[in-house]
């Protein structure tokens, strides 16, 4: 039994066909669903420069638009993000259909904003010291940390 | 007869050198300011200036890097006890174990014995690899399930199960401690190697011929002849050693600012977390220490001293 993705089925369906298994949620204190996402970003520098601005709008338009991204993302087997993409592939893509559901209660981090990476880095760091220490100790340094490097 | 004008006509003549010389220097020149001391400038700049993370420019930062609120000195929870012993261990215990090694091995190398030079070859080996290559042999080596250092020590019994070597800081670092010592060992060798051969046989045999037994020969002849050869060893492994990075990087496996961190490595902590302006104001901290522990060398050890 592990946590699972589409990119990961896509594979054992390819590459182990004959094995048996089922989707089920992940198990949660008050039966709810529960799901945690992954997800890639795209990073822009802001230059203040209204020009690049514009040519990043512009290439963003294009990568996301029906006719570019739909190629795109079926190559990596995973599941698309824009909301005409989806409710296409509600309507076609059976395999995956356990993780469309999910899409309505699924949580990603929250990688916008500004005091996510300083906070990523404090709980990756200090997030082990609960072994040792009181969870109020191992807050406070996590705090600490977001308010010395914001 | 005195002649007071000479120095008067030698001056020019000096200057007219100096400039005949230039066009030869000038490459060298060039090099040295742009490789050496243009960085270095960059890096007392940077270190006043703020950065975020992803290094974009935010302005003059005055003191706030070195001891603001995110700064260097007073970020929380980083363990500057740990970090400065650390640190000092690191270059002594490797400096001083190498050197210890390496005057045995050279003894040993610069005897005459079938596949000598074979020998000496091999003991080329761990220095011509990269550091990175053999760091990370010794990383997989103690992986906890499949390693073949870890392993061993199960099955032999030495560990009734596998350690997690690379999660332990200290473990790590004593493991760091052993790798360092192991690449630094060619060129101590070597440079004491040659040292050797510049040991006339006739003083030796003069001693042996005075009643001096092989002990004796050693440390009051040859040693004392050594002391070039260990000084510019001993001064080069300083230096080297104190900013060594790959080794305690590749094998601690532990994120955050745990105990295993010297300053080096903190630097880089610094420069992935905070950004290039307080990893800068922690590099000049960082120079001035090992300026600082040079400086102690000369002083404690003073290698230069003539020998009587």
């Amino acid at each position: 039994m592990y946590v699972t993705h589409s990119g990961l089925m896509a594979t054992t369906r390819k590459d182990f066909p004959k094995i048996k298994y089922a989707l089920s949620q992940i198990p949660s204190k008050d039966g709810s669903p529960v799901a945690f996402g992954v997800t890639d970003f795209i990073l822009a520098f802001n230059n203040q420069d209204a020009n690049r601005k514009e040519a990043t709008k512009q290439f963003l338009d294009l990568f996301y638009s029906d006719a570019m991204y739909e190629g795109w993302y079926k190559g990596t087997g995973l599941l698309p993000v824009t909301t005409s993409m989806i409710t296409a592939a509600k309507a076609s893509d059976a395999d995956n259909k356990d993780f469309y559901d999910s899409l309505s209660y699924v949580k990603f981090n929250p990688v916008s904003d500004p005091k996510w990476d300083a906070l990523k880095n404090a709980l990756q760091g200090t997030a082990g010291t609960i072994q040792k220490d009181t969870p109020e100790n191992v807050l406070k340094a996590i705090q600490a940390q977001l308010d010395a490097a914001s | 007869m005195s002649f007071p004008v000479a120095e008067g006509r030698t001056k020019p003549r000096r200057h007219k050198e100096v400039l005949a010389a230039l066009p030869w220097l000038a490459p060298t020149l060039v090099l040295i300011a742009g490789v050496v001391i243009y960085p270095a400038y960059l890096m007392f700049w940077t270190a006043f200036q703020k950065y975020n993370s992803y290094g974009i420019l935010q302005g003059p930062a005055g003191w706030s890097n070195f001891f603001g609120k995110g700064g260097a000195f007073t970020f929380p929870t980083v363990p500057w006890t740990s970090v400065w012993t650390n640190t000092v261990i690191w270059v002594v215990v490797v400096v001083i174990m190498t050197l210890a090694l390496s005057l045995l091995l050279a003894q040993f190398l610069s005897k005459d014995f079938p596949g000598r030079k074979a020998l000496r070859l091999l003991v080329l080996l761990p220095w011509a690899s990269s550091v990175v290559l053999t760091t990370t042999v010794f990383r997989y080596g103690l992986q906890g399930d499949v390693g073949i250092f870890n392993r061993f020590l199960v099955d032999t019994g030495i560990l009734a199960m596998p350690y997690g070597f690379t999660k332990d800081p200290t473990a790590a670092f004593w493991v760091a401690v052993f790798v360092a010592i192991y690449v630094s060992l060619p060129f101590t060798t070597y440079t004491i190697l040659a040292g050797l051969q510049s040991v006339p046989n006739d003083v030796l045999e003069a001693a042996h011929v005075d009643g001096a037994n092989a002990v004796q020969r050693y440390w009051q002849v040859v040693f004392p002849m050594l002391r070039p050869a260990i000084a510019a060893a001993t001064l080069i492994n300083i230096i080297n050693v104190f900013n060594s990075l790959p080794i305690l990087t590749i094998l601690n496996d532990n994120g955050g600012y745990h105990t295993g961190h010297t300053t080096t490595t903190l630097i880089f902590q610094f420069k992935a977390q905070l950004g290039p302006g307080v990893a800068s104001a922690l590099s000049i901290a960082n120079f001035l220490f090992c300026l600082v522990v040079v400086a102690f060398y000369f002083w404690i050890v003073k290698p230069t001293k003539e020998v009587q």
